[in-house]
């Protein structure tokens, strides 16, 4: 009564196998509906390329990252934007600035030459010029100088064009460079003046004497006296003999000594002044 | 189905013809599930794999090359799934046994305990029973070994590398089963 257990194992599985038809004719559906997806998107990618290059809307895809064309207005718009912006500021802060240098003590200037042609108050060119080119050559040489001490009061007065020492070294000429190197606080700049020197540039020591045209009130006259020397860098001397307040005359004196250039530069620029009717420099030590 | 047939067949699947694999199916359904079985031991997994079988076939018809004999590319395919399967789930298959793991671990005990057991007394007294029965005698490491054998048609070697256990353990393990079947008349 032997069995073969080969076949009726294998009989035996056989009979008991499952219909698992449906489950693969559904894994196959699944499948094939997957691949059909993958090659709709890929078709679909197509036609967005497609639908870009003839202006068709576009966007209804599912699956597919839409790219946007570029508004390429917005790289132009913005840039030209902010240029008109910066001419829009610039223009009135440009004719300002011009206004103030011809108009004259209406506005403070930066620069020395600004600061000189508002010093000058007058209609006179000459002393404005030489202003200038001094203004020119410091503006070289030691810019921040100029930076400072410019404005005007209210009466069109000077207040004072050259507040510092380094400022000073404006009235010297091209020659009296020892005399704005003794001004001068800054060694290094003073350094920088060494070579301009010349050994054989004589130097002399006085006062300047002014007098105050009789227009001006008295009360404001001693103010304005003081107001010019200090814009010209000198110190108004009051204890000197020919110093007379009620007569409108009064004596600057220089702290440090001058050559001929720097002093012919002071009186033209003290001359300059339309309310001062006199100038005058008496030497006192040689 | 000759070769010749199921290559026409396998041609036609790979032109998307679902009724070539029907023909294929109703055809090698119990022979593939066989082999699945023969190695899971379990039959929710086995119909799962034999159904993967099934969508590997429809997804490879194009690469089939004809030839070979078609049954052992049929048993080829349903054994590797089956084996990658058994890989996958070796210790929740190999603990669905009731029995300890360690007794089914071969070597000198087993041999010792088939020794005592030829000599128990039920060995002339059972005689026909059922082939289920006589299985449900074997211990699920015997059985597993059995199933690839028989059912899978795997040489003791492929046993032994699915298995990954010594070939003499896929041996003794064999011929311990197959002991045992004897004794209930099956040879």
């Amino acid at each position: 009564m032997n069995k073969n257990l080969e076949i009726e194992y294998k009989n035996m599985i056989r009979a008991e196998v499952p219909d698992i038809w449906d489950k693969i004719e559904a894994k196959i559906d699944e499948q094939e509906a997957k691949n059909a997806g993958n090659e709709k998107n890929i078709i679909k990618a197509a036609d967005i390329v497609n639908v870009q290059d003839t202006d068709v809307t576009y966007g209804v895809q599912k699956n597919v990252i839409p790219f946007k064309k570029r508004s390429r207005w917005k790289y132009f718009v913005f840039p030209a934007a902010a240029a008109l912006l910066c001419v829009a500021i610039a223009i009135p802060v440009l004719r300002n600035a011009g206004g103030s240098n011809t108009a004259g003590p209406t506005a403070a200037a930066n620069s020395f030459t600004g600061a000189a042609e508002s010093a000058v108050m007058s209609d006179t060119a000459e002393p404005q010029e030489a202003c200038e080119s001094e203004a020119d050559y410091y503006d070289k040489k030691y810019k921040d100088a100029g930076n400072r001490g410019e404005d005007f009061s209210t009466q069109g007065v000077v207040n004072s064009l050259a507040g510092d020492n380094n400022a000073e070294f404006f009235f010297g000429g091209s020659n009296g460079m020892a005399a704005a190197q003794s001004y001068m606080t800054d060694e290094a700049m003073g350094e920088e003046c060494e070579d301009d020197i010349d050994e054989e540039t004589v130097f002399y020591e006085g006062v300047f004497t002014i007098v105050i045209s009789e227009d001006v009130k008295p009360e404001d006259k001693k103010i304005l006296a003081e107001e010019i020397a200090e814009a010209a860098g000198l110190v108004l001397s009051e204890d000197d003999s020919k110093a007379d307040a009620e007569e409108g005359q009064f004596v600057l004196k220089s702290v440090n000594s001058l050559n001929e250039s720097q002093i012919a530069e002071i009186i033209m620029r003290l001359g300059s002044y339309s309310y001062i009717k006199d100038v005058s420099f008496e030497q006192s030590i040689r | 189905m000759k070769d010749e047939q199921f290559a026409i067949c396998m041609s036609r699947i790979a032109a998307k013809d679902k009724d070539a694999l029907r023909e294929i199916y109703e055809e090698y359904l119990g022979y593939i599930y066989s082999v699945v079985f023969g190695v899971l031991g379990h039959k929710e997994n086995a119909e799962d794999v034999a159904s993967e079988v099934f969508l590997r076939i429809w997804n490879t018809a194009d690469k089939f090359k004809p030839g070979g004999g078609h049954k052992a590319y049929l048993a080829t395919i349903a054994r590797n799934m089956a084996i990658d399967e058994l890989r996958k789930h070796k210790r929740e298959v190999l603990m669905s046994g009731d029995t300890d793991p360690e007794d089914d671990s071969g070597g000198a005990d087993d041999i010792g305990r088939a020794a005592a057991e030829d000599t128990g007394p039920e060995d002339e007294v059972i005689q026909d029973i059922g082939l289920k029965e006589a299985l449900d005698k074997l211990k699920p490491a015997e059985r597993e070994v059995v199933s690839m054998k028989i059912l899978s048609e795997m040489t003791f070697q492929e046993i032994s590398n699915a298995l990954n256990i010594p070939m003499g353990t896929v041996t003794w393990r064999y011929q311990a089963a197959i002991k045992k079947l004897k004794r209930c008349g099956y040879e």
